[in-house]
């Protein structure tokens, strides 16, 4: 009787214990990722908010072509996050900075800028860059 | 139950989870990797700014998912640590064009380098997690699921890259996604897509064909933090070793 009873209650212990190994080794749904699968789903469906410069040629066709210096830079690297541009196509809903500082952001002379052309403020102070240089040419 | 059969019940727990680990085995996937050139970065900020507008993160710019440092080295040796300036982005507009900084880089080497999430192979803000909620998907990016994620900010203290950080608004832990959405419908990341000199190149380098895959044979790759052994995908041409911290 007492045997029995320990046999009974040692195997109810492996069970116990291999039931808890198999669920947090194996089984668990944050080992098996189902967890993370579902978040990986949440994950695609955001929509994107930056278009790309493809997008932006089907329309403005003229610009894009005719630009040099500027060729490389993407449409929405100065103009903003274009996707709702290409739904509502009104010109407030994208950026259009004419201002000086806007244009010093990546030009101005500041050190470590040797991929790009660069001015200081000596050169013709307060005017908007835009008067002398167009930026799509 | 006799012995018999408790062993037979056993011996069907085996297959179950054997066929649940190894159902994705197999298969050969992408491998997402950010090559960042130092020598093009012009310190704009154009990338932190797409990146706060793409994923919605707040406008603090002490809570990024990816920022610039700016590094002004005395020429010649440095000898002393003031001689090697460090400044991270901080304003919003025109985050390098008040006059300290300029001011700071004359007469210095002068490089500005982007960082963000290395998204390490052997990542220790994955290590760190008690409740799995950081996990790496099948490409090699590391993810974040905010639904599990409890706030601990374990990762926050194990990351050597000082990437991650916690979200005011949802309280959770927030980091660089290589924007997963966007990637997987064949766009490329935000950072990416605003720099204007190119300083940022992703792709997938099990693709022979790939730019990434072409500046990494051509070029000589650091990344930051080796010693380390987190492996990152994140790798830096022309990467100086000032950048320490």
């Amino acid at each position: 009787m007492r045997r029995r009873t320990l046999i009974l209650g040692l195997g109810f212990a492996v069970l116990v214990y291999l039931i808890l190994f198999f669920y947090v080794f194996g089984l668990s749904p944050m080992v098996t990722g189902s967890s993370q699968a579902k978040w990986v789903e949440m994950e695609l469906s955001l929509e994107p908010k930056f278009s790309d410069t493809e997008i932006c040629k089907e329309c403005h066709y003229q610009l894009y072509i005719g630009m040099k210096n500027h060729s490389k830079v993407s449409c929405e690297a100065c103009h903003g996050s274009g996707v709702e541009h290409t739904i509502k196509r009104t010109s407030d809903t994208i950026v259009k900075d004419r201002t000086r500082d806007f244009c010093l952001n990546c030009h101005l002379d500041v050190g470590g800028r040797d991929a790009v052309k660069t001015v200081n403020e000596t050169h013709h102070p307060g005017i908007y860059c835009v008067v002398c240089h167009d930026p799509h040419k | 139950m006799n012995r018999r059969n408790f062993l037979k019940l056993i011996a069907g727990f085996l297959p179950a989870v054997a066929l649940v680990r190894g159902q994705n085995a197999g298969e050969s996937h992408k491998s997402y990797v950010m090559v960042v050139d130092v020598n093009k970065c012009i310190g704009c900020g154009k990338c932190v700014v797409a990146c706060k507008v793409e994923n919605d993160v707040p406008m603090d710019f002490k809570l990024s998912r990816t920022w610039i440092e700016g590094y002004a080295v005395k020429e010649k040796i440095p000898i002393e640590e003031s001689d090697v300036k460090k400044e991270v982005l901080s304003t919003s507009k025109n985050p390098f064009l008040d006059k300290s900084w300029i001011e700071t880089t004359r007469g210095r080497k002068t490089f500005y380098v982007p960082k963000l999430c290395n998204h390490c192979a052997n990542a220790p803000c994955v290590n760190v997690c008690p409740v799995y909620a950081r996990f790496y998907t099948k490409d090699g990016v590391v993810l974040l699921d905010k639904e599990t994620c409890i706030g601990c900010k374990y990762c926050i203290v194990a990351c050597p890259y000082g990437a991650t950080f916690t979200h005011p608004e949802q309280k959770v832990t927030d980091k660089c996604t290589f924007c997963y959405h966007r990637i997987k419908r064949g766009l490329k990341p935000a950072c990416v897509l605003a720099c204007p000199t190119g300083a940022r190149v992703f792709g997938d380098v099990n693709d022979e064909n790939s730019e990434v895959s072409r500046l990494v044979k051509e070029n000589r790759v650091a990344v930051l933090k080796p010693e380390w052994g987190t492996f990152p995908r994140v790798l830096y041409i022309g990467l100086d070793s000032y950048v320490v911290e």
